[in-house]
Protein backbone atom coordinates (compact mmCIF):
# COMPACT_ATOMS: atom_id res chain seq x y z
CA UNK A 1 0.00 0.00 0.00
CA UNK A 2 2.83 2.34 0.45
CA UNK A 3 4.54 1.72 -2.28
CA UNK A 4 1.40 2.01 -4.32
CA UNK A 5 1.28 5.30 -2.57
CA UNK A 6 4.73 6.52 -3.11
CA UNK A 7 4.06 5.35 -6.74
CA UNK A 8 1.18 7.60 -7.26
CA UNK A 9 2.74 10.56 -5.65
CA UNK A 10 5.58 10.12 -8.23
CA UNK A 11 3.52 9.98 -11.05
CA UNK A 12 2.01 12.92 -9.83
CA UNK A 13 5.32 15.02 -9.29
CA UNK A 14 6.08 13.93 -12.94
CA UNK A 15 2.30 15.06 -14.07
CA UNK A 16 2.95 18.70 -12.62
CA UNK A 17 5.80 19.18 -14.11
CA UNK A 18 4.74 18.08 -17.33
CA UNK A 19 1.50 20.16 -17.61
CA UNK A 20 3.81 23.10 -16.39
CA UNK A 21 5.74 23.11 -19.43
CA UNK A 22 2.74 22.87 -21.42
CA UNK A 23 3.64 25.78 -22.96
CA UNK A 24 5.00 24.01 -26.31
CA UNK A 25 1.40 23.61 -27.00
CA UNK A 26 1.04 25.40 -30.32
CA UNK A 27 -1.08 28.71 -29.88
CA UNK A 28 -1.41 29.07 -33.77
CA UNK A 29 -5.15 30.33 -34.25
CA UNK A 30 -7.76 28.07 -35.64
CA UNK A 31 -9.36 28.11 -38.67
CA UNK A 32 -12.67 28.61 -37.68
CA UNK A 33 -11.63 31.82 -36.52
CA UNK A 34 -11.78 32.99 -39.16
CA UNK A 35 -8.13 32.81 -40.22
CA UNK A 36 -8.74 32.01 -43.67
CA UNK A 37 -5.65 34.53 -45.69
CA UNK A 38 -7.29 37.06 -48.19
CA UNK A 39 -5.20 35.79 -51.34
CA UNK A 40 -6.93 32.26 -50.66
CA UNK A 41 -10.52 33.76 -50.89
CA UNK A 42 -9.77 36.05 -53.65
CA UNK A 43 -6.90 34.17 -55.38
CA UNK A 44 -4.86 38.00 -57.39
CA UNK A 45 -5.22 38.31 -60.93
CA UNK A 46 -2.06 39.60 -62.74
CA UNK A 47 -1.39 39.32 -66.79
CA UNK A 48 2.06 38.26 -66.19
CA UNK A 49 1.04 34.60 -63.79
CA UNK A 50 -0.50 32.07 -63.28
CA UNK A 51 -1.90 31.77 -59.40
CA UNK A 52 -3.71 28.19 -57.98
CA UNK A 53 -4.51 28.59 -54.39
CA UNK A 54 -4.62 25.46 -52.48
CA UNK A 55 -5.24 24.31 -48.91
CA UNK A 56 -4.20 20.69 -47.20
CA UNK A 57 -3.96 19.36 -43.83
CA UNK A 58 -1.29 17.14 -42.04
CA UNK A 59 -0.82 16.41 -38.75
CA UNK A 60 2.77 17.27 -40.09
CA UNK A 61 3.07 20.76 -40.85
CA UNK A 62 5.98 20.11 -43.56
CA UNK A 63 3.66 17.61 -44.93
CA UNK A 64 0.20 20.07 -45.13
CA UNK A 65 2.19 22.44 -47.18
CA UNK A 66 3.93 20.20 -49.55
CA UNK A 67 0.09 18.44 -50.30
CA UNK A 68 -1.33 21.76 -51.03
CA UNK A 69 1.91 22.65 -53.25
CA UNK A 70 1.73 19.77 -55.26
CA UNK A 71 -1.90 20.05 -55.58
CA UNK A 72 -1.22 23.68 -56.59
CA UNK A 73 1.34 22.96 -59.37
CA UNK A 74 -1.05 19.86 -60.65
CA UNK A 75 -3.35 22.85 -61.17
CA UNK A 76 -0.98 25.35 -62.68
CA UNK A 77 0.41 22.19 -65.05
CA UNK A 78 -3.54 22.04 -66.39
CA UNK A 79 -3.85 25.75 -66.76
CA UNK A 80 -0.50 25.65 -68.23
CA UNK A 81 -2.23 23.28 -71.01
CA UNK A 82 -5.21 24.68 -71.35
CA UNK A 83 -3.56 27.95 -72.46
CA UNK A 84 -0.83 25.81 -75.35
CA UNK A 85 -3.85 23.84 -76.25
CA UNK A 86 -5.90 27.46 -77.29
CA UNK A 87 -2.57 28.72 -78.92
CA UNK A 88 -3.09 25.53 -81.07
CA UNK A 89 -6.24 25.83 -81.82
CA UNK A 90 -5.54 29.94 -82.73
CA UNK A 91 -2.11 28.29 -85.21
CA UNK A 92 -4.53 25.74 -86.52
CA UNK A 93 -7.34 27.96 -87.32
CA UNK A 94 -4.74 30.75 -88.91
CA UNK A 95 -2.35 28.16 -91.12
CA UNK A 96 -4.28 25.15 -91.72
CA UNK A 97 -1.79 22.84 -89.23
CA UNK A 98 -4.54 20.53 -88.83
CA UNK A 99 -4.32 19.20 -92.22
CA UNK A 100 -0.43 18.68 -92.22
CA UNK A 101 -0.32 15.69 -90.12
CA UNK A 102 3.46 16.39 -90.08
CA UNK A 103 3.28 19.65 -89.06
CA UNK A 104 0.77 19.23 -86.09
CA UNK A 105 2.54 16.28 -84.74
CA UNK A 106 6.03 18.80 -84.47
CA UNK A 107 3.60 21.15 -82.66
CA UNK A 108 2.20 19.19 -80.47
CA UNK A 109 5.69 17.48 -79.49
CA UNK A 110 6.55 21.22 -78.63
CA UNK A 111 3.69 21.76 -76.35
CA UNK A 112 4.22 19.01 -74.84
CA UNK A 113 7.86 20.09 -74.09
CA UNK A 114 6.34 23.05 -72.93
CA UNK A 115 4.25 21.79 -70.35
CA UNK A 116 6.43 18.72 -69.17
CA UNK A 117 9.02 22.18 -68.74
CA UNK A 118 7.09 24.42 -68.20
CA UNK A 119 6.87 24.49 -63.85
CA UNK A 120 10.36 25.92 -63.83
CA UNK A 121 9.88 28.40 -61.85
CA UNK A 122 6.69 27.99 -59.96
CA UNK A 123 6.95 28.53 -56.84
CA UNK A 124 4.93 29.59 -53.29
CA UNK A 125 4.54 32.88 -53.55
CA UNK A 126 2.38 33.01 -50.15
CA UNK A 127 1.64 30.71 -47.13
CA UNK A 128 -0.10 30.59 -44.03
CA UNK A 129 -0.52 27.59 -41.28
CA UNK A 130 -3.50 27.11 -38.95
CA UNK A 131 -4.15 24.89 -36.34
CA UNK A 132 -7.72 22.59 -37.61
CA UNK A 133 -8.57 20.55 -35.11
CA UNK A 134 -6.04 18.41 -34.32
CA UNK A 135 -4.09 18.87 -37.55
CA UNK A 136 -2.28 21.84 -38.93
CA UNK A 137 -3.54 23.56 -42.11
CA UNK A 138 -1.51 25.34 -45.00
CA UNK A 139 -3.11 28.07 -46.99
CA UNK A 140 -0.39 28.41 -49.93
CA UNK A 141 -0.83 30.35 -52.84
CA UNK A 142 1.58 29.03 -55.72
CA UNK A 143 2.14 31.31 -58.70
CA UNK A 144 4.25 30.95 -62.19
CA UNK A 145 5.36 33.67 -65.00
CA UNK A 146 3.30 32.69 -67.37
CA UNK A 147 5.46 34.60 -69.98
CA UNK A 148 7.67 31.93 -69.43
CA UNK A 149 5.82 29.43 -70.73
CA UNK A 150 5.37 32.04 -74.02
CA UNK A 151 8.81 31.79 -74.09
CA UNK A 152 9.91 28.56 -74.09
CA UNK A 153 7.00 27.99 -76.68
CA UNK A 154 8.54 30.12 -78.85
CA UNK A 155 12.12 28.30 -78.41
CA UNK A 156 10.70 25.52 -79.25
CA UNK A 157 8.98 26.55 -82.65
CA UNK A 158 12.32 28.54 -83.42
CA UNK A 159 14.20 25.28 -82.89
CA UNK A 160 12.25 23.79 -85.60
CA UNK A 161 13.04 25.00 -88.94
CA UNK A 162 9.88 23.92 -90.71
CA UNK A 163 7.68 25.10 -88.09
CA UNK A 164 9.12 28.42 -87.66
CA UNK A 165 8.99 28.94 -91.33
CA UNK A 166 5.68 27.66 -91.85
CA UNK A 167 4.53 29.95 -88.23
CA UNK A 168 6.36 33.17 -88.44
CA UNK A 169 4.30 35.10 -90.73
CA UNK A 170 1.21 34.23 -89.34
CA UNK A 171 -0.77 36.53 -86.52
CA UNK A 172 -0.81 34.10 -83.46
CA UNK A 173 3.18 33.68 -83.85
CA UNK A 174 3.50 37.68 -84.08
CA UNK A 175 1.31 38.06 -80.66
CA UNK A 176 3.09 35.26 -79.30
CA UNK A 177 6.35 37.12 -79.75
CA UNK A 178 5.33 40.40 -78.57
CA UNK A 179 4.07 38.67 -75.01
CA UNK A 180 7.65 37.39 -74.84
CA UNK A 181 9.07 40.59 -75.40
CA UNK A 182 6.53 42.09 -73.11
CA UNK A 183 7.55 39.32 -70.59
CA UNK A 184 11.81 39.83 -71.16
CA UNK A 185 10.96 43.89 -70.41
CA UNK A 186 9.10 42.95 -67.75
CA UNK A 187 11.76 40.69 -66.14
CA UNK A 188 14.14 43.25 -66.83
CA UNK A 189 11.97 45.89 -64.66
CA UNK A 190 11.80 43.52 -62.23
CA UNK A 191 15.59 43.75 -61.35
CA UNK B 1 11.50 2.89 -4.34
CA UNK B 2 12.91 6.65 -3.41
CA UNK B 3 15.62 6.20 -6.19
CA UNK B 4 12.83 5.72 -8.76
CA UNK B 5 10.87 8.29 -7.53
CA UNK B 6 14.25 10.62 -7.82
CA UNK B 7 14.39 9.06 -11.84
CA UNK B 8 10.78 9.98 -12.57
CA UNK B 9 11.84 13.94 -11.18
CA UNK B 10 15.11 14.10 -13.02
CA UNK B 11 12.63 13.01 -16.32
CA UNK B 12 10.26 15.67 -15.40
CA UNK B 13 12.58 18.36 -15.14
CA UNK B 14 15.09 17.52 -17.99
CA UNK B 15 11.57 17.73 -19.95
CA UNK B 16 10.73 21.37 -18.19
CA UNK B 17 13.98 22.30 -19.05
CA UNK B 18 13.88 21.48 -22.99
CA UNK B 19 10.59 23.05 -23.26
CA UNK B 20 11.53 25.73 -21.18
CA UNK B 21 13.53 27.25 -24.21
CA UNK B 22 10.79 28.96 -25.53
CA UNK B 23 11.31 31.74 -23.32
CA UNK B 24 14.58 32.91 -24.69
CA UNK B 25 13.69 35.00 -27.50
CA UNK B 26 17.22 36.84 -28.32
CA UNK B 27 19.11 36.05 -31.07
CA UNK B 28 22.13 37.91 -32.61
CA UNK B 29 21.45 39.99 -36.18
CA UNK B 30 24.11 37.54 -38.29
CA UNK B 31 21.49 34.92 -37.25
CA UNK B 32 18.10 36.47 -38.15
CA UNK B 33 19.36 38.38 -41.05
CA UNK B 34 22.14 36.50 -42.63
CA UNK B 35 21.44 37.99 -45.99
CA UNK B 36 23.17 41.01 -44.38
CA UNK B 37 26.64 39.28 -43.31
CA UNK B 38 29.07 40.38 -46.07
CA UNK B 39 31.03 37.71 -45.82
CA UNK B 40 32.24 35.02 -48.19
CA UNK B 41 31.27 31.86 -47.37
CA UNK B 42 29.67 32.12 -44.19
CA UNK B 43 28.03 29.01 -42.67
CA UNK B 44 25.90 28.83 -38.90
CA UNK B 45 26.19 25.40 -37.29
CA UNK B 46 24.43 24.05 -34.37
CA UNK B 47 24.98 21.05 -31.92
CA UNK B 48 23.14 20.80 -28.67
CA UNK B 49 24.37 22.93 -25.52
CA UNK B 50 26.59 21.21 -23.43
CA UNK B 51 28.55 21.87 -19.69
CA UNK B 52 31.59 21.62 -22.12
CA UNK B 53 31.10 24.66 -24.61
CA UNK B 54 34.65 23.88 -26.34
CA UNK B 55 33.28 20.94 -27.05
CA UNK B 56 30.15 22.14 -27.66
CA UNK B 57 31.25 24.82 -30.18
CA UNK B 58 33.75 22.07 -31.83
CA UNK B 59 30.90 19.60 -32.29
CA UNK B 60 28.90 23.02 -34.17
CA UNK B 61 31.74 23.87 -36.30
CA UNK B 62 31.77 20.18 -37.90
CA UNK B 63 27.95 20.73 -38.06
CA UNK B 64 28.79 24.14 -40.14
CA UNK B 65 31.25 22.84 -41.87
CA UNK B 66 28.80 19.60 -43.22
CA UNK B 67 26.41 22.35 -43.82
CA UNK B 68 28.75 24.22 -45.99
CA UNK B 69 29.19 21.81 -48.49
CA UNK B 70 25.78 20.88 -48.59
CA UNK B 71 25.19 24.55 -49.54
CA UNK B 72 28.11 24.81 -51.69
CA UNK B 73 26.63 22.02 -54.31
CA UNK B 74 23.70 19.56 -53.47
CA UNK B 75 21.76 17.08 -55.62
CA UNK B 76 18.08 16.53 -54.65
CA UNK B 77 16.48 13.53 -56.79
CA UNK B 78 13.47 11.64 -56.13
CA UNK B 79 9.34 11.24 -56.48
CA UNK B 80 6.92 12.78 -54.11
CA UNK B 81 3.06 11.42 -54.69
CA UNK B 82 0.11 12.05 -53.30
CA UNK B 83 -3.81 10.81 -53.75
CA UNK B 84 -6.37 13.51 -53.78
CA UNK B 85 -9.88 12.51 -52.45
CA UNK B 86 -12.86 14.23 -51.70
CA UNK B 87 -12.49 13.67 -47.87
CA UNK B 88 -8.50 14.79 -47.87
CA UNK B 89 -5.18 14.02 -49.27
CA UNK B 90 -2.93 10.82 -48.52
CA UNK B 91 0.75 11.49 -49.22
CA UNK B 92 1.63 8.37 -50.90
CA UNK B 93 5.61 8.87 -49.87
CA UNK B 94 8.52 10.07 -50.92
CA UNK B 95 11.47 8.94 -52.75
CA UNK B 96 13.75 12.62 -52.09
CA UNK B 97 17.64 11.87 -51.66
CA UNK B 98 19.75 14.48 -50.89
CA UNK B 99 23.84 14.29 -52.53
CA UNK B 100 26.78 16.82 -51.20
CA UNK B 101 30.42 16.07 -51.45
CA UNK B 102 31.35 15.18 -48.51
CA UNK B 103 35.00 14.92 -49.16
CA UNK B 104 34.81 18.76 -48.48
CA UNK B 105 33.63 19.05 -45.27
CA UNK B 106 37.00 18.50 -44.04
CA UNK B 107 38.92 21.54 -46.16
CA UNK B 108 35.85 23.81 -44.73
CA UNK B 109 36.84 22.97 -41.51
CA UNK B 110 39.96 23.71 -41.45
CA UNK B 111 39.88 26.61 -43.64
CA UNK B 112 37.39 28.46 -41.63
CA UNK B 113 37.64 30.77 -38.52
CA UNK B 114 34.78 30.90 -35.81
CA UNK B 115 33.36 34.66 -36.29
CA UNK B 116 30.76 34.38 -33.62
CA UNK B 117 29.17 31.97 -31.20
CA UNK B 118 26.31 32.21 -28.75
CA UNK B 119 24.19 29.99 -26.37
CA UNK B 120 20.46 29.57 -25.69
CA UNK B 121 19.02 27.28 -23.22
CA UNK B 122 19.58 23.64 -24.94
CA UNK B 123 21.46 25.18 -28.52
CA UNK B 124 25.14 25.97 -29.68
CA UNK B 125 24.84 28.32 -32.76
CA UNK B 126 28.35 29.23 -34.02
CA UNK B 127 29.05 31.56 -37.15
CA UNK B 128 32.30 30.54 -39.39
CA UNK B 129 33.97 32.35 -42.20
CA UNK B 130 36.77 32.93 -44.22
CA UNK B 131 39.65 34.04 -42.15
CA UNK B 132 39.68 37.57 -44.43
CA UNK B 133 35.81 38.66 -42.46
CA UNK B 134 35.56 40.57 -39.80
CA UNK B 135 32.07 40.65 -38.10
CA UNK B 136 31.07 44.02 -37.31
CA UNK B 137 29.54 44.84 -33.79
CA UNK B 138 26.09 46.05 -35.30
CA UNK B 139 25.87 42.12 -36.52
CA UNK B 140 26.46 40.70 -32.73
CA UNK B 141 23.87 42.67 -31.85
CA UNK B 142 21.29 41.13 -30.01
CA UNK B 143 17.81 40.84 -31.13
CA UNK B 144 14.28 40.20 -29.31
CA UNK B 145 11.82 38.64 -31.54
CA UNK B 146 9.24 39.90 -29.37
CA UNK B 147 10.29 43.57 -30.23
CA UNK B 148 11.34 42.48 -33.77
CA UNK B 149 8.85 43.40 -36.48
CA UNK B 150 7.65 39.70 -37.92
CA UNK B 151 9.66 39.37 -41.56
CA UNK B 152 7.57 39.86 -44.78
CA UNK B 153 9.20 36.61 -45.86
CA UNK B 154 7.22 34.23 -43.87
CA UNK B 155 4.07 35.06 -45.50
CA UNK B 156 5.17 36.26 -48.61
CA UNK B 157 8.30 35.07 -50.67
CA UNK B 158 10.59 37.89 -52.15
CA UNK B 159 10.65 38.74 -55.98
CA UNK B 160 13.94 39.14 -57.44
CA UNK B 161 15.45 38.60 -60.94
CA UNK B 162 18.49 38.17 -59.03
CA UNK B 163 18.15 34.90 -57.34
CA UNK B 164 15.55 32.00 -56.42
CA UNK B 165 13.99 32.44 -52.66
CA UNK B 166 12.59 29.11 -50.84
CA UNK B 167 10.72 29.48 -47.41
CA UNK B 168 11.50 26.03 -45.14
CA UNK B 169 9.47 25.52 -41.93
CA UNK B 170 9.33 23.17 -38.92
CA UNK B 171 7.31 22.69 -35.90
CA UNK B 172 9.03 22.97 -32.61
CA UNK B 173 10.28 19.72 -31.44
CA UNK B 174 12.36 18.45 -28.33
CA UNK B 175 15.57 20.16 -29.19
CA UNK B 176 15.97 23.56 -30.79
CA UNK B 177 19.08 22.74 -32.74
CA UNK B 178 16.90 19.86 -35.11
CA UNK B 179 14.22 22.03 -35.49
CA UNK B 180 16.37 24.92 -37.49
CA UNK B 181 18.29 21.79 -39.11
CA UNK B 182 15.06 20.77 -40.40
CA UNK B 183 13.75 24.33 -40.99
CA UNK B 184 17.17 24.51 -43.50
CA UNK B 185 16.52 20.63 -45.19
CA UNK B 186 12.82 22.04 -46.01
CA UNK B 187 13.91 25.29 -47.33
CA UNK B 188 16.72 23.22 -49.24
CA UNK B 189 13.87 21.09 -51.14
CA UNK B 190 11.50 23.91 -51.98
CA UNK B 191 14.80 25.88 -53.30
CA UNK B 192 15.46 22.98 -55.53
CA UNK B 193 11.61 22.60 -56.71
CA UNK B 194 11.74 26.21 -57.23
CA UNK B 195 14.85 25.78 -59.68
CA UNK B 196 14.06 22.62 -61.75
CA UNK B 197 11.46 21.48 -64.60
CA UNK B 198 9.59 19.53 -62.20
CA UNK B 199 7.22 16.99 -63.67
CA UNK B 200 3.90 17.13 -62.43
CA UNK B 201 1.29 14.18 -63.06
CA UNK B 202 -1.99 14.28 -62.05
CA UNK B 203 -4.20 11.45 -63.25
CA UNK B 204 -8.01 11.69 -62.26
CA UNK B 205 -10.45 8.57 -61.37
CA UNK B 206 -14.12 9.50 -61.04
CA UNK B 207 -16.44 6.26 -60.67
CA UNK B 208 -19.76 6.58 -59.12
CA UNK B 209 -18.49 6.63 -55.83
CA UNK B 210 -14.88 7.58 -55.49
CA UNK B 211 -13.31 10.67 -57.14
CA UNK B 212 -10.20 10.31 -56.91
CA UNK B 213 -6.85 12.06 -58.26
CA UNK B 214 -3.28 10.92 -58.00
CA UNK B 215 -0.23 13.46 -58.36
CA UNK B 216 3.17 13.05 -58.38
CA UNK B 217 6.19 15.35 -58.85
CA UNK B 218 9.30 14.34 -59.68
CA UNK B 219 12.54 16.39 -59.12
CA UNK B 220 16.06 16.11 -60.08
CA UNK B 221 18.49 18.98 -59.87
CA UNK B 222 21.65 20.13 -58.43
CA UNK B 223 21.69 23.18 -56.37
CA UNK B 224 24.93 25.56 -56.70
CA UNK B 225 25.74 28.19 -53.84
CA UNK B 226 22.69 28.17 -51.95
CA UNK B 227 22.89 30.16 -48.67
CA UNK B 228 20.77 31.40 -45.50
CA UNK B 229 19.11 34.64 -45.71
CA UNK B 230 17.40 34.82 -42.77
CA UNK B 231 15.66 33.09 -39.66
CA UNK B 232 12.52 33.66 -37.69
CA UNK B 233 11.51 31.77 -34.74
CA UNK B 234 7.55 32.11 -34.04
CA UNK B 235 7.70 31.75 -30.21
CA UNK B 236 4.08 31.81 -29.95
CA UNK B 237 2.98 29.25 -32.63
CA UNK B 238 6.45 27.54 -31.82
CA UNK B 239 7.27 27.29 -35.57
CA UNK B 240 11.20 27.86 -37.04
CA UNK B 241 11.18 29.44 -40.60
CA UNK B 242 14.33 29.67 -42.66
CA UNK B 243 14.62 32.07 -45.72
CA UNK B 244 17.05 30.03 -48.35
CA UNK B 245 18.38 32.02 -51.46
CA UNK B 246 20.66 31.46 -54.58
CA UNK B 247 21.42 33.06 -57.48
CA UNK B 248 19.01 32.67 -60.66
CA UNK B 249 22.89 32.13 -62.55
CA UNK B 250 22.87 27.74 -61.91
Amino acid sequence: MKNLLSFLCSSLIVLFFVSGCGGSKTGLSDVSEGDIPDWYMNVPQDPNYIFAARTSTSQDMQLAIDKAATDGRAEIGRQVETKVQAMQKKFDEETGMGKDAQLLSMFTSASKTVVSTSLSGSRISKQKISKDGGVFRAYVLMEYPIGAANAELVNQIKKNEQMYTRFRASQTFDELEKETDKYEEWKKGQK
Amino acid sequence: MSAFRLFLLFIGLEGCATLSSQEIVQYPRWFLEGERVVCPNKIVGYTTRSHYQHNAVIAAKKNAAENGARFLQYSLAGIQAFTKFDRGTRAEGNTFQEHFDNNIIEEIFSNSVLLDSFFTPNCTIILLGDSSCTLPNTQREMLSLVSEPVPQWIITLPRSEEYFYSVGVEQQNYYEYSCWLEAEKAARLELARTISSSKIKAVQQMSNTTNAEYQSEELSVTVRNAEIAGRWRDTKNNIYYVLMRCSRNQ
